[in-house]
């Protein structure tokens, strides 16, 4: 196990060091520079002066070579200062840390939310195939599945503000935005969470169900499951102990990456429902070239993606004992 | 022919399966007795009804297959008779027989343990669900029989995974498994066709002494007429999900009354042809498409012995033709049909 964990560590590092290059230059691709960009979003008329350009140039250090920028971030980075992002004018850390939490506070509520409903409904529809239940849940996953996340905030939104008056999008409704904390703001935050929560977790939900399901329709048929029945098992005890368990496995193990996926596929819905994660963040600094707050995050990203799917292969060596490592 | 020694009595068995081509008469009148202690083969050639037959005994035939007539009664160890037919297949009644008192084996020992549990905990929970022991009595037990199967090292094997060791070895832990609470009746469906043939042997010896030591009656099934003769008194020859002869072993090879089971017997390959799975394939002609079952009898349309009038019209009833020995024909009494000798190749015990 433990040389294992060493040799899966030194991979780790290797890839998030590549990933940290690739982001670092795929984020410069686009022609111009963050002051071009800037430039361009500046409202027209304002006349701006080649030596006010190279000022804002070499304030930003964009006059050095790529090589050199990126060993600059990089060094600074292991450091602990992640530079600053130029459209906000402040550190990257500290918008990282303003947005982080809640980013978190909503993915892993949602990742629980996904596991909680879709394995449930999962082995329900398996066990009882072709029942109408079953192509009821089937015909909400595959409307959840298609539906795209952010058309699915604005219907949320719609009906929410038209039929229940109620107020979505933002983490706080209006009355509670400025107030001070209180269990009354703590519940409304988590009233819009969990309209979040729904929204963004809707998709995996459905791929989710279908996962399992498929997954457990494959073991149901396998001759140890009639091996428990002949013993003398209660139908459901049986179909928990062991297809159950054989086939959730694999459907446990995706939660290591599902974090991740949660956490930057959620950008355009974010946006739609105003929340102040790190997507919004993300979608503005590629848009902007404000390329060390987007190399930051995308760096943050890829190690919570590196390290969650380190965790779903250990997971998966823990539940089957067929895998040797 | 009922007395006090009959353990399990199938009477008219009718299992079908509704498929949307159809319904395939899986089971289509099975009767038969199975007796304290004895050993039963069951033979016939692939698809005529054998395995649903024996999962519809402890009532796990699976979806969409279920028992449309019939009884099947078997008489506990406290004497109590009961039709399992008439029983709901989930019930607590239903389940304290199912791997207390008629235990199963099956065929293919790479897929019926389960792959993510110990061969210890599988054993260890037939055990703990029959009978009121702790979980380290269990245990004890467990190993205690994996010793009795000849399994090496049995408090090693107990926490080890089926993966983790040879076929053989699953089947011996299965048979451990299905012995743990001593039942009255294993139902053993082809439990060595898997395995190659020193194993098979050595499997077949096993049963055969830990049935004396049990006390236990085996329902057998086999495609190897040789296996037959080693291992049983009594043998069942299934033809379309129906008996077409049932006899003692050495009643049914010396003087077959059926032309079916006259076929299989001349169907045994010689000493050194054989192959290892080899079905029974020498009678002329196949098994009809389940969806269109012959007129009058069903094996008319492959018999020699045809007389294209009675036999396609009228359907035979399975009848005593010898004290403790009947068949399914109009003509079994006047066919004369050659037999065998016991099939002096049997296995290379
Ligand atoms: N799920 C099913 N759907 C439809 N027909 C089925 C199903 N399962 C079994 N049958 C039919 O039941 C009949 C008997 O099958 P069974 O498995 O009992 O044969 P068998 O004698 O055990 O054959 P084998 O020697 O190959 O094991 C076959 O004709 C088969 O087509
Ligand atoms: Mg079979």
């Amino acid at each position: 196990m433990l040389p294992y964990v060493a040799k899966r560590s030194v991979q780790m590092l290797v890839t998030v060091f590549v990933i940290s290059i690739i982001a670092f230059i795929v984020i410069q691709l686009p022609p111009g520079d963050f002051v071009n960009s800037y430039l361009a979003t500046l409202s027209g008329g304002q006349i701006v002066t080649q030596d006010a350009v190279a000022a804002l140039r070499a304030q930003f250090g964009l006059d050095d070579n790529l090589a050199v920028q990126y060993f600059k971030w990089i060094t600074n980075l292991l450091q602990g200062n992640m530079g600053i992002s130029f459209q906000y004018q402040r550190t990257v850390i500290d918008l990282l840390s303003e947005r982080l939490p809640l980013t978190l506070a909503i993915t892993i509520p949602t990742a629980f939310f996904v596991y909680a409903v879709s394995i449930p409904i999962g082995i329900y529809s398996a066990v009882r195939q072709y029942s109408p239940l079953d192509y009821v849940f089937s015909l909400v996953g595959f409307i959840g599945l298609a539906v795209p996340n952010f058309l699915f905030a604005i219907i949320m939104i719609y009906v929410t503000s038209r039929y229940f008056g109620g107020n979505v999008g933002g983490l706080f409704s209006p009355q509670y935005e400025l107030a001070p904390w209180s269990i009354g703001k703590v519940l409304d935050m988590m009233q819009n969470m969990s309209i979040a929560i729904l929204i963004i977790g809707t998709s995996g939900t459905a791929a989710t169900i279908r996962v399992m399901r498929g997954m457990l329709l494959d073991e149901l048929s396998q001759a140890y499951v009639e091996t428990a029945r002949a013993k003398g098992l209660s139908e459901w005890r049986l179909i928990m102990k062991y297809p159950v368990r054989v086939a959730i496995s694999p459907v446990l193990s995706t939660i290591g990456f599902t974090l991740p996926a949660l956490i930057s596929g959620t950008e355009i819905t974010a946006t739609v429902l105003n929340l102040p994660t790190t997507g919004p963040l993300l979608l503005n600094a590629v848009r902007s070239q404000d390329m060390f707050l987007a190399a930051s995050i995308i760096f943050v990203l890829s190690i919570l993606t590196v390290i969650g799917t380190f965790i779903s292969d250990l997971l998966l060596v823990w539940a089957d004992p067929r895998i040797k490592l | 022919m009922s007395d006090s020694n009959t353990i399990l009595k199938i009477d008219d068995l009718h299992t079908h399966y509704d498929t949307p081509q159809g319904t395939v008469r899986a089971v289509a009148g099975t009767s038969l007795e199975v007796h304290r202690g004895e050993t039963v083969g069951i033979v016939g050639e692939s698809g005529c009804g054998k395995s649903v037959m024996l999962r519809s005994i402890l009532r796990i035939v699976p979806h969409p297959g279920r028992i449309i007539g019939g009884s099947i009664e078997f008489t506990r160890r406290d004497g109590e008779t009961v039709d399992m037919v008439k029983l709901d297949p989930n019930s607590r009644k239903i389940r304290s027989i199912r791997g207390d008192e008629i235990a199963m084996i099956f065929q293919e020992p790479m897929s019926s343990l389960s792959p993510v549990h110990t061969i210890g905990d599988q054993i260890i929970e037939a055990i703990v669900l029959h009978k009121s022991v702790s979980n380290t009595e269990a245990r004890s037990i467990a190993i205690e029989m994996l010793g009795k199967v000849a399994m090496p090292r049995p408090e090693q094997i107990v926490d080890q995974y089926p993966h983790e060791i040879s076929g053989g070895m699953r089947q011996r832990a299965m048979i451990a498994m299905a012995l743990s609470c001593e039942p009255r009746l294993l139902i053993a469906d082809e439990p060595t066709t898997a395995l190659d043939v020193t194993t098979q042997a050595q499997i077949l010896d096993l049963m055969r002494r830990l049935q004396s030591e049990f006390n236990m009656a085996i329902m057998f099934v086999t495609h190897d007429l040789g296996v037959v003769a080693q291992m049983t008194e009594h043998v069942v020859v299934m033809y379309m999900g129906q008996v077409v002869e049932a006899g003692s072993v050495k009643e049914l090879f010396t003087a077959p009354r059926h032309p079916y089971t006259h076929g299989l017997l001349h169907s045994i390959p010689r000493l050194g042809q054989r192959k290892l799975g080899r079905r029974l394939v020498s009678i002329k002609g196949s098994v009809p498409d389940p969806f269109a079952r012959p007129s009058g009898c069903p094996f008319h349309t492959r018999c020699q012995y045809n007389d294209g009038d009675r036999c396609v019209r009228e359907e035979p009833a399975l009848r005593e033709v010898m004290p403790g020995h009947s068949a399914r024909c109009h003509y079994a009494e006047t066919l004369g049909l050659q037999g065998v000798d016991k099939p002096a190749e049997a296995i290379n015990a």
